[in-house]
């Protein structure tokens, strides 16, 4: 066994452990649970809704409903993967009580320095991908913010993994063509294949 | 491949590695179509940017919300709710649960024990006065030569409810002759009953044995 397996294993084993104790009670293995997850549940609820306050509300019922509902936690799939479904249908509910947003999209001007660039595609895109379908933002979210593969994202989300490849593809084509036009600036020039940056985190 | 196809398929081109025959195609197409190159470089960059959007940390009154959360009654009916599976994942499981009922609902029709089954076999042969007398009170209902019969069913085989031709009276006379009587008569009740008297019974008390239990089967009065 490698090194790294190993250091997984023993994650594995020690969230495992974690579970148990939080199952029978145990305030501190709840509290390193959330601990441990709270950020990326945090990040995937506040790109849903798009409003902090409102995804401090979702971290706060997610947590307290999966830790109300450990027993029916049989270790199936991970426990990441079970508490992100926990997220997901806490959010569509949240969602469904609202309406879209159908405000479009300001017009900005890109910056002229690089790091202006990036913090206004960045804003641009947080707003964008709140406008996106449901289906989609949250594969978007979960592939290219939080960087889950097609197979756990197809767990989670409830649906097939070329569902999720596709709603992905949709998704990324629907930021584009917001905010490709978005874009007013002599100085943002794109340049081809270059720009490429590495995988997401 | 033309511009519009190339803007379709960009998208899902982000995914592939770049020794992929996609992406060779499409680097020799951006090297010649400004358009494409633009999309392409936005794609890219806006991918790059969702990767940083993550890392974002809630506030430290979460916990204590959590811990409240817990230890109140009223947020207890909310949480069974979102802990169900997902509606297709329902579906699912609602579609395993259809097709595992069909196939007990069809083990069930053609697997069952048939009334045959339960019926001990005669220890002794019928007498052919008893096939004669089947023979001659059975009614013949189809015209069909009797050299054109087809054999008798398998052993273990009930005989098909809808037997109405002269291949299947042969077949119930031969059958009811035999020590297979009981499952013939299951199947061909209407034309058992009259065929057989009291009289009939008597010459060969071996034969209550499995005529007996087998008129009980089929719901009428014994003789």
């Amino acid at each position: 066994m490698s090194d790294c397996e190993s250091v997984n294993a023993n994650q594995q084993n020690e969230l495992t452990a974690l579970v148990s104790q939080a199952r029978l009670g145990d305030q501190g293995a709840c509290r390193e649970l959330y601990q441990r997850h709270k950020g990326r549940i945090f990040t995937l609820a506040c790109r849903m809704v798009g409003d902090r306050d409102e995804a401090e509300d979702l971290t706060q019922e997610t947590f307290v409903q999966a830790f109300r509902g450990l027993e029916s936690y049989r270790g199936l799939s991970s426990f990441s993967t079970w508490l992100y479904r926990i997220a997901i249908n806490c959010c569509r509910s949240r969602l469904r009580r609202r309406e879209a947003a159908t405000v479009p999209l300001d017009q900005v001007d890109i910056g002229s320095d690089g790091q202006q660039v990036q913090a206004d595609l960045r804003r641009l895109l947080e707003e964008a991908i709140v406008r996106l379908p449901d289906g989609c933002r949250e594969v978007f979210i979960l592939h290219d913010v939080q960087g889950l593969g097609h197979g756990e994202i197809a767990d989670i989300v409830g649906c097939s993994e070329s569902t999720a490849r596709s709603q992905l593809w949709k998704a990324r084509g629907k930021l584009r063509d917001m905010i490709g036009p978005l874009l007013k600036s002599e100085s943002y020039e794109v340049s081809g294949l270059e720009q490429e940056t590495a995988e997401p985190a | 491949m033309k511009c519009p196809d190339w803007n379709r398929k960009l998208p899902s081109l982000l995914d592939e590695e770049r020794s992929g025959p996609g992406r060779r195609e499409l680097e020799a197409h951006l090297g010649q179509c400004e358009d494409c190159r633009g999309r392409w470089s936005l794609l890219t960059q806006l991918r790059s940017e969702a990767g940083k959007l993550g890392g974002l940390e809630p506030g430290d009154g979460v916990w204590q919300g959590i811990q409240q959360g817990l230890t109140d009654p009223a947020q207890a009916h909310r949480t069974d709710s979102n802990l169900q599976p997902t509606p297709r994942l329902m579906l699912r499981w609602a579609t395993a649960l259809a097709a595992a009922t069909l196939a007990a609902v069809w083990t069930w029709q053609f697997c069952r024990p048939t009334a045959r089954d339960n019926i001990k076999q005669p220890a002794v042969a019928t007498t052919p006065e008893i096939r004669q007398a089947v023979a001659a009170k059975v009614p013949a209902t189809s015209s069909k030569p009797i050299s054109k019969a087809r054999p008798a069913a398998k052993p273990g085989r009930a005989p098909s409810r809808r037997a109405r031709t002269e291949n299947d009276r042969q077949y119930v006379i031969d059958d009811v002759a035999t020590s297979d009587a009981a499952a013939a008569i299951e199947g061909q009740t209407q034309y058992i009953m009259p065929a057989l008297s009291r009289q009939d019974l008597e010459r060969n008390s071996a034969n209550q044995q499995f005529i007996m239990p087998a008129v009980y089967i089929a719901g009428r009065e014994p003789f």
